[in-house]
């Protein structure tokens, strides 16, 4: 009897010390909405990690820039205000710089290339960003970037009567299309539909999703089947909220959070793939580089551009480093 | 019974023409929704569509081509998916909406006709044809598609579809922005409000047609109010804003507006499920975002 009355008291504070275990909130931004690959990749991620942890860490989410752009995003994350963020070039780049090597024209051909090079470049540019205050949780990169244009181009001599849009403020670009000899028109993100409706600009660099999803799509009619770049990005995690949780539920987080971006990587490159077809679907035509020269030209372009950018962006040391990396993967792949 | 089901009983299936009694049964569907939107009680205007959409479909089995019956399915499915299925199943919406795309595109005109797959320039030379007359089947074809691709970013294939429905929405916007409460401002409201300037939004753009819709239903239609907090005060980071136009909704009283009792008390609704959980929009310090790179 009086073992069954001790019984429920028992239960009590089994449930109390249970219900007692901290639980940890991570407070995620990104500029991607809800109903996007990314978010809907990043639910899968958000209950295995509820899952695996028993609950102890919960994501608040805040998609679609509602915590605001890049910049914003991070500077609330120094702040203490957000604890993990996704990021591209632009945001990267605030805290090391020398990452927007990763950005040049013209240097990767494929995506087994950038896997490669960022493999080997991957805890070099942790220990950066831990300099910083931030973890490196994994590469996720927007993903090979291509020219859109109104009027078919197939060699670099093609874009002479091009008015080529560049994004505003963006260096990278800046010194790619003066390499190019293109007279780009320097506009913000948010002006570049409106451009190409009024005939102001014919030409853009995006991802084959964002040209899509921008619409850009129906004021060109022609993409360049050779990507301008690949560009880079990556999910950062504060150093402070890393610290505030206990070991054991670091490990987790850091290996789930590596795993899941890889996975949002490979579905955004499927993605931009079958963006590419529905480009084609509906009406945009793909050139190939007119010929050897051609190549040859574009990838000259992006040598000068590289020399250019050297001891500004990044050191000589690294750039021979990354080509060294892009030589020995071709050589291997040669054979 | 439904009321389409019972009219059609009542005049037997042998009467003839058939064709005139499937009219008739849809205009009375059609000449009941005023009726319906003056209804304050919920559960009862949800009961209404659910008994009706099933009976629109059985009464369009028997006359496919029946444009007028197709765009008044188009119509139903669009505004119940809206209404209630949307907030609690967004799955079972998209294939609410799915339907009514198929068959709001069944009951264009024949000499306007398209489908999904039409190309972004033959349909800007098909919109050129259409007329004022031509707004409402527009209307329902832009409404359910664009509401299926927001809730299916991650498919190329249907966001490349969204430039097809501004452009459509756009025409409507130059031959009728008044049909159906200025829906065509509350579509543009969203579609510059709900995404961030980075991926094609403009929240301002936004602002301005939520403002041009509540001017045209002088404030009384308060899906606009819901909606222009949901996600203009959301994008901007504004609270206060957000507060003040879902407290106006929820103290509103249904009797300043009977005629559109329904949305209003739907939207009261969705203003109090919002309030609830506002704290998932905005960030503790509660600062505007700063605009974009």
């Amino acid at each position: 009897m009086i073992k069954l009355r001790l019984l429920p008291g028992l239960f009590t504070c089994l449930t109390a010390l249970l219900s007692a275990q901290t639980v940890y909130t991570v407070k995620m931004a990104t500029v991607a909405p809800e109903g996007s690959l990314w978010m809907r990749e990043f639910h899968k991620f958000d209950k295995d990690l509820s899952a695996t942890t028993s609950g102890q860490i919960k994501f608040r989410v805040y998609p679609n820039a509602v915590q605001g752009g890049e910049k914003d995003i991070l500077r609330k994350m120094q702040l203490g205000q957000l604890d993990i963020g996704t990021f591209t070039g632009v945001g990267l780049g605030e805290l090391v710089h020398e990452v927007r090597i990763l950005d040049l024209p013209f240097l990767f051909k494929n995506s087994a290339e950038v896997d490669y090079v960022y493999g080997k470049l991957f805890e070099e540019f942790q220990q950066k960003f831990i300099e910083k205050g931030f973890y490196l949780a994994g590469w996720a990169e927007v993903g090979l970037i291509y020219l859109l244009t109104r009027n078919p181009v197939s060699s670099p001599a093609d874009f002479k009567d091009v008015k080529m849009w560049l994004w505003k403020g963006d260096p990278l670009a800046r010194a790619t299309f003066d390499e190019l000899k293109i007279s780009a028109i320097p506009l913000d993100i948010t002006d570049v539909h409106t451009a190409l409706q009024t005939g102001l600009i014919d030409g853009v660099y995006i991802s084959p999703y964002g040209a899509l999803a921008l619409q850009w799509y129906t004021k060109t009619k022609y993409m360049l089947n050779y990507p301008l770049t690949n560009s880079v990005g990556a999910v950062l995690i504060t150093q402070r909220k890393l610290n505030s949780l206990p070991a054991d539920l670091r490990e987790i987080f850091i290996t789930k959070t590596k795993i899941y971006m890889r996975q949002i990587v490979l579905a955004s490159r499927a993605e931009n793939i079958e963006s590419i077809k529905v480009l084609q679907d509906n009406g945009i035509v793909l050139t190939n580089p007119r010929d050897q020269q051609a190549v040859r030209e574009f990838d000259l372009a992006g040598q000068r551009t590289r020399t250019k950018l050297t001891g500004s962006l990044y050191s000589a040391e690294l750039l021979n480093r990354i080509l060294q990396y892009l030589d020995e993967f071709r050589k291997q792949n040669a054979k | 019974m439904s009321l389409l089901l019972l009219l059609v009983a009542l005049c037997g299936w042998q009467c003839s023409p058939r064709r005139l009694i499937l009219n008739q049964a849809s205009g009375i569907f059609e000449s009941a929704l005023p009726t319906i939107y003056q209804e304050d009680d919920l559960a009862l205007a949800e009961q209404f569509f659910s008994a009706n959409l099933k009976t629109i479909e059985i009464v369009l089995a028997k006359d496919p081509t029946n444009r007028k019956l197709n765009l008044l399915a188009g119509q139903a499915f669009g505004a119940y998916a809206m209404a209630f299925i949307e907030d609690q199943d967004p799955e079972r919406a998209q294939r609410f909406y799915q339907r009514g795309l198929k068959y709001a595109l069944a009951g264009l005109p024949v000499n306007i006709t398209f489908g999904e797959n039409v190309k972004p320039a033959e349909l800007e030379e098909i919109l050129k044809q259409c007329r004022k007359a031509d707004v409402p089947v527009l209307f329902w074809i832009g409404y359910n598609w664009g509401s299926f691709i927001l809730h299916n970013l991650d498919s190329p294939k249907t966001i490349a579809n969204l430039a097809k429905v501004e452009m459509i929405m756009h025409r409507i916007l130059e031959l009728d922005e008044t049909y159906n409460f200025g829906g065509v401002h509350l579509f543009y409201g969203n579609y510059y409000a709900a995404r961030p300037p980075l991926l094609g939004g403009n929240p301002e753009k936004g602002r301005e047609h939520y403002l041009r819709n509540m001017e045209l239903n002088r404030n009384q239609f308060l899906l606009t109010n819901f909606y222009y907090a949901r996600y203009y005060a959301v994008q901007v980071q504004d609270r206060a804003l957000f507060d003040k136009l879902l407290t106006g909704i929820v103290d509103f009283d249904l009797e300043q507006a009977p005629d559109l009792r329904l949305f209003n008390a739907l939207a009261q609704q969705k203003a109090r499920r919002l309030l609830a959980e506002a704290e998932i929009y905005f960030s503790d310090d509660n600062t505007n975002a700063e605009g974009e790179e």
